[in-house]
């Protein structure tokens, strides 16, 4: 686990944002209550999918309904924390200034034990790249924009 | 699987079309608006249609340099026409070319004669998209925070595609070097001027987001392209000019909106045997265009793709039906579309080397000048069936249009 405990900020996404631009206000963006506790979770350095109450198959975190059974409803449970690298990049230019100063930095999918995949970003050790099908175990992390979020260390075979 | 839709091979065309391209640089700098009136303009006033025929306006989505809701409105609004069926369609790029086909379905169920179809790709002409873009690609909940480039979640697709097919940067290399190729024969190309390029330039250009160097990546065309078309049935359309383009076939595919979302589908084409990140709905929108049309790939003598980094060319090739699933790279890199002898496919120089333009209906437009012997310089000889596949989002839609300089 990183040692970086405090939540420096805390989106609230089931509140959602709103976005304004000058005098004018423009809405409301991505209100998320669904995943409230998903947020919660994070929190409290856990990782929560969502999973269907009927055919038990885990579920990405956004997911409001399962697929294929709807009428079933989903709930959150716990996942493991581990899984493989699937896919992934290292970002030499970076989107934005506040995230320049991280580069080299590798974001990517990985593929948790229980079949779910998750946009994340890779922990490496430095100037190296993982490789897909490495073991990623979870950590938390305080990333660059000041949130707390779910990342994932790579048991990299090449350091 | 027979095509319900077969019926449709040839019964309508494209009987007029409108160009405009504007640079940030013009003085005075061009509204998205004022471009989308002058493109519906010119293609109305090539098809020679007047705006009390126009029966139906259609529009790709509103380009973010001029983000509102409901484009098509504005757009009928300007050019004082009523018709009596409209909308937006919002497929992010896979959206222009689905314009033209709701056109089709409307003006062959005979609900409306004339159709009006345009879509405009103006983001940098008042905003820096290179800047922008990031924050429009990703979901805002899941996977922005974590930092991604827009070439980073494209480069997510590349690493799959080169683990599951033995694909190589080199090969990747190759696309881009060819498309530069056409491009210096285009005079709005603005990759063009700077000269041909070789795999090594591609190679140790600088790391954008690995696998994709700099000349791997598209640039953003720097300011405007509109493009507008008029649809019509064929028997209409032969009365209006001797050279109608006919949609021959013509589908789709959305499958997503987010890149994580991608993989959380399954059960259902192109997901059917499990979530992948290397099969598109390129694939269904294509077989779902040659089935309509009745050909084959080798039947055509021109392809135009949408591929903002040089890695989807190879894969492309491969889902839109040019060769076998898997070996993209190796037909790009045996020479199968090359500038000299391949196949012609991007011969405007492709986003790679004229520009994205998050639209299809510019890169149909080349297809247009392609049959019309007008494209000096990459005329490719007796062009007469060509393929466009325009797609948006990361890889979200995609649409397919196969035309004609016949009807059939």
């Amino acid at each position: 686990m990183s040692d970086q405990t405090a939540i420096v900020k805390q989106i609230d996404w089931s509140a959602g944002f709103q976005v304004v631009a000058g005098h004018m206000n423009l809405g409301l963006t991505e209100p998320s209550p669904e995943t409230k506790e998903f947020w919660e979770g994070v929190a409290r350095d856990e990782l929560q999918l969502k999973r269907c109450r009927g055919c038990r198959r885990y579920l990405h975190p956004r997911r409001m309904a399962c697929p294929d059974c709807h009428k079933a409803g989903v709930e959150w449970a716990p996942a493991s924390g581990t899984g493989k690298v699937y896919s992934f990049s290292t970002i030499h230019r970076a989107p934005n200034p506040e995230l320049a100063k991280s580069v080299p930095y590798c974001v990517g999918i990985v593929h948790l034990r229980e079949d779910v995949y998750l946009f994340t970003r890779f922990i490496v050790a430095q100037g190296t790249e993982p490789e897909i099908g490495d073991p990623a175990e979870l950590e938390f992390r305080i990333l660059e924009n000041g949130q707390k979020l779910p990342v994932f260390a790579v048991s990299n075979r090449q350091a | 699987m027979e095509s319900r839709a077969k019926n449709l091979k040839g019964a309508t065309a494209i009987v007029g079309s409108g160009i405009v391209i504007s640079r940030r640089t013009d003085a005075p700098r061009r509204t998205t608006l004022e471009l989308q009136v002058e493109a519906a303009r010119l293609a109305l006033d090539d098809a020679k249609v007047t705006r009390k025929q126009v029966g139906g306006v259609l529009t790709g989505r509103a380009p973010r340099s001029y983000d509102v809701r409901q484009l098509n409105m504005r757009v009928l609004n300007e050019l004082k026409v009523a018709p009596v069926f409209t909308s937006e369609i919002t497929a992010h790029g896979g959206g222009a070319l689905g314009t033209l086909q709701l056109a089709s379905l409307m003006v062959s169920s005979g609900v409306v004669d004339y159709v009006l179809c345009t879509c405009g790709n103006c983001d940098d002409l008042w905003i820096d998209s290179v800047k922008t873009n990031a924050t429009s690609e990703a979901d805002q909940q899941f996977e922005a925070q974590y930092g991604p480039s827009t070439p980073s979640l494209y480069a997510q697709f590349a690493r799959r595609y080169m683990h599951e097919t033995g694909a190589t940067s080199r090969q990747f290399a190759k696309a881009a070097v060819e498309c530069r190729k056409w491009a210096v024969h285009h005079p709005d190309a603005i990759m063009g001027r700077k000269g041909e390029i070789t795999i090594e330039d591609v190679l140790n250009s600088r790391m954008i987001a690995s696998p994709l160097h700099l000349l791997d990546c598209a640039p953003w065309y720097p300011g405007g392209n509109v493009t507008a078309m008029v649809v019509t049935r064929r028997e209409i359309a032969e009365r209006h000019r001797p050279d109608p383009i006919y949609l021959l076939g013509y589908g789709q595919c959305s499958t997503h909106e987010w890149l994580t979302d991608r993989l959380g589908l399954w059960g259902i084409e192109p997901a059917e045997n499990g979530p992948n990140l290397t099969r598109t709905g390129a694939i269904v929108a294509a077989r779902g265009a040659f089935e309509m049309a009745g050909l084959r790939p080798n039947d055509l003598d021109l392809a135009q793709t949408s591929a903002p980094f040089s890695f989807l060319i190879p894969m492309m090739l491969e889902q839109l039906g040019f060769c076998p699933e898997g070996t993209g790279g190796r037909f790009v890199e045996a020479g199968g579309i090359d500038f000299d002898g391949g196949f012609p496919f991007n011969t405007s120089g492709g986003y790679l080397s004229y520009g994205q333009n998050g639209q299809g209906l510019y890169l149909l437009q080349e297809c247009i000048e392609q049959f019309r012997g007008a494209a000096k310089g990459r005329q490719v000889p007796n062009a007469r069936r060509a393929l466009v596949h325009g797609h948006g989002g990361p890889l979200s839609c995609h649409s397919v249009v196969i035309v004609g300089s016949s009807p059939n």
